[in-house]
């Protein structure tokens, strides 16, 4: 009796162990599949961003910054230049970076895709100023450009600070490269998968 | 007899190794002709927070009288793409050197300037003469007008962008010939140049 039953567990665990074999087999293999785009997208990446200097940005930051006559009462939201001691035209550039440190690679094996989450950007350092020109008419003395360099600097920060299309811009630039060469990477590597950079 | 079938034997194997480079090169040479260089390929995108100045000038007759010429100043933000034009690039292959020519990177589509930017509220400007000089929906529209063509005529002149747009460019490409030429890098080697 006993023989018996032991024959006919014999008789289910064989098949059952192959179906489990099976299993992991599939499992091991797509799991494998995921990490292994997972993997040659981030060493890819790092190459990408290296030579295509990606990490930092700079952009031309040209403001119009007012010189209050008297601080206590001073209005800066109104455009009329007469009420000012000045008004001056600055030229100047913010550099704003990203970490691609942060980045995070996610594959989705059901869609078939590749998704490539940048972080986002930062301005970085402080603005650099390169000219500044008085718009009142009259060219201001000498001594006081370096309060007037001193305005252009804080009126850019303040501006470039609130400035709600300057930091998706900057992102933007990487997404355009990136999208580019992913999507010709992607079509040697796995024709299969597509690629999303956001 | 021992030293002829070794001599046949080395002799075969460095036949069926020139055929393999051969076909290797056939291979090369065919695989990179298979790209497809057309269309514009955008590699960098600028921001610029500019300043706009525009010189309103005195109207003329009886409802103009006293006016004077307005300076005005405004801020405005835009975007500007910029790339090549991909059928402008040269790919040629000789053996196992690929020779690329990458043309000179150039603004590509018109520029993307904020229109609000130009209301009449945000103009900056001095109120003189007895009778202002007003803002119009024309000076709005001129100054709009003139940052596009000032932010279009900066970025094509600026030299340093324009490289940064050709460099990536030249990344992209290299990647796909990377791809399309079925073979291990190690295998060919490539030229590149670049239009100044």
């Amino acid at each position: 009796m006993e023989s018996k039953i032991r024959l006919v567990n014999n008789k289910w665990l064989i098949p059952l162990l192959l179906i489990f074999i099976v299993l992991l087999v599939v499992l091991f293999v797509n799991f494998n599949k995921e990490g292994q785009i997972k993997m040659k997208v981030k060493s890819t990446l790092e190459k990408i961003v290296e030579k295509s200097d990606l990490e930092t940005v700079t952009f031309t930051y040209n403001v119009i910054a007012k010189q209050c006559r008297d601080n206590e009462v001073c209005d800066k939201t109104t455009n009329d230049i007469n009420n000012f001691k000045y008004v001056v035209s600055c030229k100047g550039s913010i550099v704003a970076g990203i970490d691609f440190k942060k980045i995070m690679v996610d594959v989705n094996q059901k869609n078939k895709k590749v998704v490539i989450k940048i972080p986002e950007a930062a301005i970085i350092d402080e603005p650099n100023i390169l000219s500044i020109k008085f718009l009142n008419g009259n060219e201001l003395p000498a001594s006081e450009l370096p309060n007037a360099r001193k305005l252009c600097q804080e009126t850019i920060k303040e501006k470039s600070s609130v400035d709600e299309k300057l930091i998706p811009a900057a992102k933007e630039q990487s997404i355009i490269v990136l999208e580019e060469f992913y999507n010709q990477w992607i079509k040697a590597y796995n024709s299969s998968y597509s690629v999303e950079v956001k | 007899m021992k030293k002829i079938i070794v001599i046949n034997l080395l002799l075969i194997s460095l036949f069926s190794l020139t055929g393999c480079k051969k076909d290797e090169e056939k291979i090369l040479a065919e695989n990179i002709k298979k790209m497809h260089l057309t269309g514009n390929l955008v590699t960098y995108q600028a921001y610029y927070h500019n300043v706009v100045e525009y010189d309103k000038k005195a109207g003329t007759g009886i409802t103009h009288l006293f006016e004077e010429n307005r300076k005005l100043f405004a801020e405005y933000t835009g975007t500007i793409k910029l790339g090549i034009n991909l059928s402008n690039v040269k790919v040629s292959v000789l053996g196992r050197e690929i020779n690329v020519f990458i043309p000179k990177a150039s603004v590509i589509g018109s520029p993307n300037v904020d229109k609000d930017d130009f209301k009449e509220e945000n103009f900056i400007e001095s109120r003189e003469g007895i009778n202002k000089n007003p803002i119009t929906a024309d000076d709005s529209a001129i100054a709009f007008d003139k940052a596009q063509a000032e932010m279009l005529e900066s970025a094509s002149r600026d030299e340093e962008l324009l490289a940064k747009a050709q460099q990536r460019a030249k990344i992209i490409i290299e990647e796909n010939i990377i791809q399309f030429s079925g073979l291990n890098q190690k295998d060919y080697s490539i030229d590149w140049e670049y239009e100044q």
